[in-house]
């Protein structure tokens, strides 16, 4: 298991020859609330060369538990977050998918990462063997309403991971607006 | 000639896989060649005759990933009816919802993200997915029972004059109804900033905003019903019956 710092990229496939399948998981703590708690919503976008989302329906969330092209599911419940990745099934135009986690927008006050402690994000085999973990460091996340936490991406004809820890204080909506999804 | 040689032809690679193990003369030509042998030795652990599922990957036998394969084959399934439906227009298609335009449909990203506010409506009532029902007016009088989410918000419920639902929350969603007695339209708004309005009272009919989910989608629907009829009727039309809390002190009567 490597445990990599923000901007650093670990080969997934070229160390893991064989390896056609990745469990990418998203976890933190948030300090309870008796009142509107923050929510925060696991989210993968399936990129193209540019960076930009293939489509609307290359999205994978709790809403949309399965990618256009059945290769990315969101595989949560209750007590984790996981996104389950068939790296063989990802179709050629795929250049990179993007993981983040963002503050649902709730109009009765939208809350921010403030409250979020141990952010990571971890990729593991379907045995649940992990192969790369990026535990988020501890910074001021008062105002950031979004956070890409790392992403998969093709070099050649492997795949590795790269980790992120990139905040937006925009929100979804700057994400939207970053990587052409349609609100 | 009749080839009779009792020395079986090791030269030709499709004739030597059909020496037989026991054979000795095959023993030394076949350490002599360790690459020959290799893949031979665990195909003498395999059992003889068919196997099925061999090819499968290793990890099918791990409980950890069979519950993963599961998991996913149930995500496949699970919004399967949002391809049966007919098509309809989205929320930019449509200015107002009214007797000619009665319906829309909003994406699952739509149906997901933020709050959905309905201003300018009366009253209302919602039903979750584990049939538990309620109903509200903008005055504040509440029947039945609230639906709270881990967010610690109502999934449906008033905030002032305007009726909100969390969409975070959809999937605990099966339906909700919008009732407006006002003179003014009633207004729906999604976290994209896109509108829709409903007209208000006119000609003896009032337009109820009826909020249902499909699969991931939510469609918005304008239903007429007489002016006159009071919100019961109205619950009682849509098929809203009250689900109500019974006090602990009821417990084990």
């Amino acid at each position: 298991m490597a445990s990599l710092i923000a901007g650093a990229n670990a080969a997934l496939t070229g160390e893991n020859p064989g390896l056609d399948h990745v469990v990418v998981g998203l976890g933190w703590d948030a300090i309870p609330s008796h009142g509107p708690a923050a929510e925060l919503v696991p989210f993968a976008v399936l990129c193209d060369a540019g960076g930009q989302a293939l489509s609307n329906d290359h999205l994978v969330f709790f809403n949309q538990l399965v990618s256009a092209d059945a290769s990315v599911t969101f595989a949560g419940d209750a007590d984790q977050e996981q996104i389950d990745v068939e790296l063989g099934a990802v179709p050629a135009d795929v250049a990179k998918i993007v993981f983040l986690v963002y503050v649902d927008p709730d109009v009765r006050g939208r809350g921010s990462f403030a409250s979020v402690r141990n952010s990571h994000i971890r990729v593991a085999t379907a045995e649940n063997r992990e192969l790369v973990r990026f535990d988020m460091p501890a910074a001021t996340l008062d105002a950031v309403t979004a956070v890409i936490f790392g992403e998969l991406y093709r070099h050649g004809s492997e795949w590795k991971f790269r980790a992120l820890g990139q905040g937006y204080n925009t929100g979804l909506a700057g994400v939207a607006k970053d990587y052409g999804i349609t609100l | 000639m009749v080839n009779r040689s009792s020395t079986p032809r090791t030269d030709l690679p499709y004739l030597r896989r059909r020496v037989k193990p026991p054979l000795p003369a095959a023993q030394p030509e076949a350490t002599a060649n360790p690459a020959a042998v290799a893949p031979a030795a665990p195909a003498a652990q395999q059992p003889a005759g068919l196997v099925l599922g061999r090819n499968a990957p290793p990890s099918a036998a791990n409980p950890r990933a069979a519950k993963l394969a599961a998991r996913r084959e149930a995500a496949r399934n699970e919004d399967h009816e949002v391809g049966l439906l007919f098509p309809a227009p989205g929320i930019a298609d449509v200015f107002e919802l009214n007797l000619r335009e009665r319906v829309l449909r909003l994406t699952a990203l739509e149906s997901a993200v933020g709050t959905m506010v309905v201003s300018g409506s009366t009253a209302m009532a919602w039903e979750s997915t584990r049939r538990v029902v309620g109903g509200a007016d903008a005055a504040g009088h509440t029947a039945g029972s609230p639906v709270k989410t881990s967010g610690n918000r109502p999934l449906v419920g008033y905030d002032g004059t305007a009726a909100l639902v969390s969409l975070r929350h959809v999937r605990e969603l099966r339906r909700a109804i919008f009732i407006n007695r006002s003179s003014g339209t009633m207004g729906v708004q999604l976290f994209s900033g896109a509108t829709v309005a409903l007209p208000p009272v006119a000609g003896g009919i009032q337009l109820v905003l009826l909020v249902h989910r499909i699969g991931n989608v939510l469609e918005l629907r304008a239903e007429p019903v007489p002016e006159a009829w009071e919100d019961l009727q109205i619950w009682q039309e849509f098929d809203f019956t009250m689900t109500h809390q019974a006090p602990a002190g009821a417990y084990g009567r």
